[in-house]
């Protein structure tokens, strides 16, 4: 159900875990009441290291969007609406057009990148 | 968090050189930790030094509570530490049974499961001849034998040199999984990305001396490059702020690279009047890369 | 422990075969010799112009000490002298050239517990060949119809092992010191075998001549031949205890050399 997490790129390996839950929740490949994979099995699947799974469901626990149940596992819990759903499915069709728009502009996927970057980290500042 | 590696100043000099130059590490329990340095930084004299095949000039250390400068310690630690060396040769008189044999005859924990799971995943037959396999597939009986021993410790130094990409990510599989059952991983590698895959703290070692002991997940949120563009060329020094590791000038525009405190900075930055300021995350290779080059 | 015998025992198995058939052809070509020698000798004692030793009578009329004199006091010895040290050889300085020594520095057993149950393996790997030299003789000297004291051929073969052990602790000293791996084999065979040979010629010469000299206190494979009629009281009981003795302290420097040793 998970990919394989880019290790070389700049972002932990944990942050990218939590995106691909977070997102199979969203799009709802994932359901309320669903079972996630056991920590052991996800890190063998992923080869990641086991700590890191443990951190990411330690993280979304803390969030609400997962359960730990001693012993049995983690579980999607149900508070996310699928109006969350429908609004991210939104938010992705904003962004794939904008970047097809920046494309047309003539800037290439690098400079889109550092541009989003730049602006989340101006965001962060002005926070 | 218990450490079950500790060194104190460990040094050890050949002749005049030195390998390893004062040494402060620590391992702690339950983690898969990359000991990351280029070939002749003294990662192997340090592992050696640990398990007590070559004895410290200076310092000291413990590994698993045990005093790695005394033999009969030594013992101890190899009874409960899986050692998997650089040199990946074995006996190539003994079939793969006999030193699958042999070395089961030493461990009481040995994991019988895991050894049949990676003949079988390992394609290895039982009774060629050492002398007979390839060097990949003595690499992987070599593996075989460390991670089959069943200790809380397992030590490797380079595991996956010389092993193709599937054989790699089969090894890095066997020691996420050991590692989820609570062995402790501390391991030697020049391979950035399998470090950066399966590490969560890793220790860079340069010349013999630490150079980085940070959480992986703390170098990736925390090391930063800040790229500025100013109106006028600035001075370097004015850039010399806590937190900044590396500043390059040229002309208008400023490369810095930061290791912590990168808010303060990017705001200090914006202070001396900036056009732009780019922040990008840094690869632990471009780390790797800067810590070694900046004490060329 | 049982598998540290079993793995030196792999690793000279081998040299163990080559030394067994070795033996045999030595102890097979002595007795398959005695009947031309004997009548030589006679031929000689008879001829008043001949070549007379003292020990020719002996050597006509007492098949025991034409095996001691062929077999114990020479080439017997000399082989089993040879196989005895290179059952010796091998230990983790060898295997630091074959790369395996951090995979058995990685086990945990000490480098004091390597060592002696290699020695272990080598001393009754060399008990084993002269046992199979006897049983050689034995069934030789059926053959060709003589008859021996098998009493004095237990004795020498006992006192020739009591007397060994420094060869093999000597031989073992040589390979950890020597560089190289098939080197140090050559040096140690050279720096023990030359002087070995020498003085066990020249002295067995004087000895016919009935001179004495200070260089016999080297005589190291006189010490392991003995005198021809052993027994309690003739048995070279001085000479042993210093050998004994210099085995321990060679054993002794070995130990401590090799706990220093960096790998």
């Amino acid at each position: 159900m998970f990919r394989k997490p880019n290790p070389s790129s700049g972002v932990p390996i944990y942050v990218q875990l939590k995106e691909q839950v977070r997102h199979a929740i969203e799009t709802g490949a994932l359901c309320a009441g669903d079972q996630l994979p056991g920590i052991r099995s996800l890190a063998e699947t992923l080869v990641i290291n086991p700590n890191t799974v443990i951190k990411v469901y330690r993280e979304l626990e803390q969030e609400g969007l997962l359960e730990i149940r001693h012993g049995l596992g983690a579980f999607i819990l149900s508070r996310h609406r699928r109006a969350k759903t429908e609004g991210m499915r939104d938010a992705q069709q904003l962004v794939r057009e904008l970047v097809e728009t920046l494309k047309d502009e003539g800037l290439d996927e690098g400079a889109i990148r550092r541009l989003f970057e730049a602006e989340l980290a101006g965001e962060l500042q002005r926070r | 968090m218990t450490a079950v590696i500790e060194t104190e100043s460990l040094k050890k000099t050949y002749g005049k050189h030195e390998a390893v130059r004062g040494l402060n590490l620590c391992v702690e329990a339950g983690s898969v930790c990359a000991f990351l340095g280029q070939n002749g930084a003294g990662k192997s004299s340090t592992i050696k030094m640990l398990l007590g095949m070559i004895h410290p000039t200076s310092g000291t250390g413990r590994v698993l509570g045990h005093r790695i400068d005394k033999e009969s310690e030594s013992l101890l630690i190899r009874q409960n530490v899986a050692f998997v060396a650089e040199d990946k040769r074995l006996y190539d008189y003994m079939t793969v049974a006999q030193i699958v044999r042999f070395t089961k005859s030493f461990f009481p924990g040995w994991k019988r499961d895991l050894e049949q799971r990676l003949l079988a995943q390992f394609e290895l037959p039982l009774d060629r001849k050492v002398r007979q396999l390839s060097k990949g597939m003595r690499t992987k009986l070599t593996l075989l034998l460390g991670f089959a021993r069943g200790c809380e410790l397992l030590i490797l130094d380079e595991p996956t040199e010389g092993l193709d990409p599937v054989a790699i990510e089969d090894v890095l599989q066997i020691v996420v999984s050991l590692a989820a059952q609570g062995t402790t991983v501390f391991f030697s590698s020049h391979q950035i990305a399998e470090v950066e895959q399966v590490a969560d703290h890793v220790l860079m070692i340069d010349r013999g001396q630490l150079v980085l002991d940070a959480p992986m997940d703390q170098v990736k949120e925390e090391y930063r490059h800040i790229h500025a563009v100013f109106p006028e060329p600035v001075e370097e020094r004015d850039l010399r702020l806590p937190g900044v590791e590396k500043v390059q000038t040229e002309g208008r525009t400023v490369s810095l690279t930061a290791s912590h405190n990168v808010d303060s900075i990017v705001a200090h930055v914006r202070m001396l009047r900036a056009r732009s300021v780019d922040v990008l995350p840094v690869s632990l290779k471009e780390i790797f890369l800067e810590k070694v080059r900046a004490r060329g | 422990m049982r598998m540290l015998l079993y793995k030196a025992w792999i690793e000279t198995r081998v040299r163990f075969a080559s030394g067994l058939i070795a033996v045999a052809i030595v102890c097979i070509f002595q007795i398959e010799q005695h009947a031309w020698l004997v009548a030589m000798w006679a031929r000689e004692w008879a001829d008043p112009k001949g070549y007379h030793f003292s020990w020719m009578p002996l050597g006509i009329h007492e098949y025991g000490w034409y095996l001691w004199h062929y077999l114990y006091d020479n080439y017997l010895q000399q082989v089993w002298a040879l196989f005895a040290i290179l059952f010796a050889f091998g230990g983790l300085i060898r295997e630091r050239s074959g790369g395996t020594v951090l995979f058995s520095l990685g086990l945990p057993v000490s480098r004091r517990r390597w060592l002696f149950s290699r020695l272990a393996v080598a001393l009754l790997e060399s008990i084993a060949l002269s046992m199979f030299a006897i049983v050689v003789v034995v069934i030789g000297s059926a053959i060709i119809h003589q008859t021996f004291s098998l009493q004095q051929m237990l004795l020498h073969t006992a006192l020739m092992i009591a007397a060994g052990v420094f060869l093999i602790a000597f031989g073992n000293l040589c390979y950890t010191l020597f560089p190289g791996n098939y080197l140090s084999l050559v040096l140690t065979l050279v720096l023990l075998g030359a002087p070995y040979l020498w003085l066990q010629t020249y002295m067995q010469h004087m000895r016919y001549l009935g001179r004495s000299t200070w260089l016999g206190y080297f005589d190291f494979a006189h010490a392991m031949a003995g005198p021809w009629q052993l027994n309690w009281s003739s048995a070279p009981w001085l000479t042993l205890l210093l050998t004994w003795t210099l085995t321990a302290a060679l054993l002794a420097v070995t130990v401590v050399h090799g706990d220093r040793i960096d790998y």
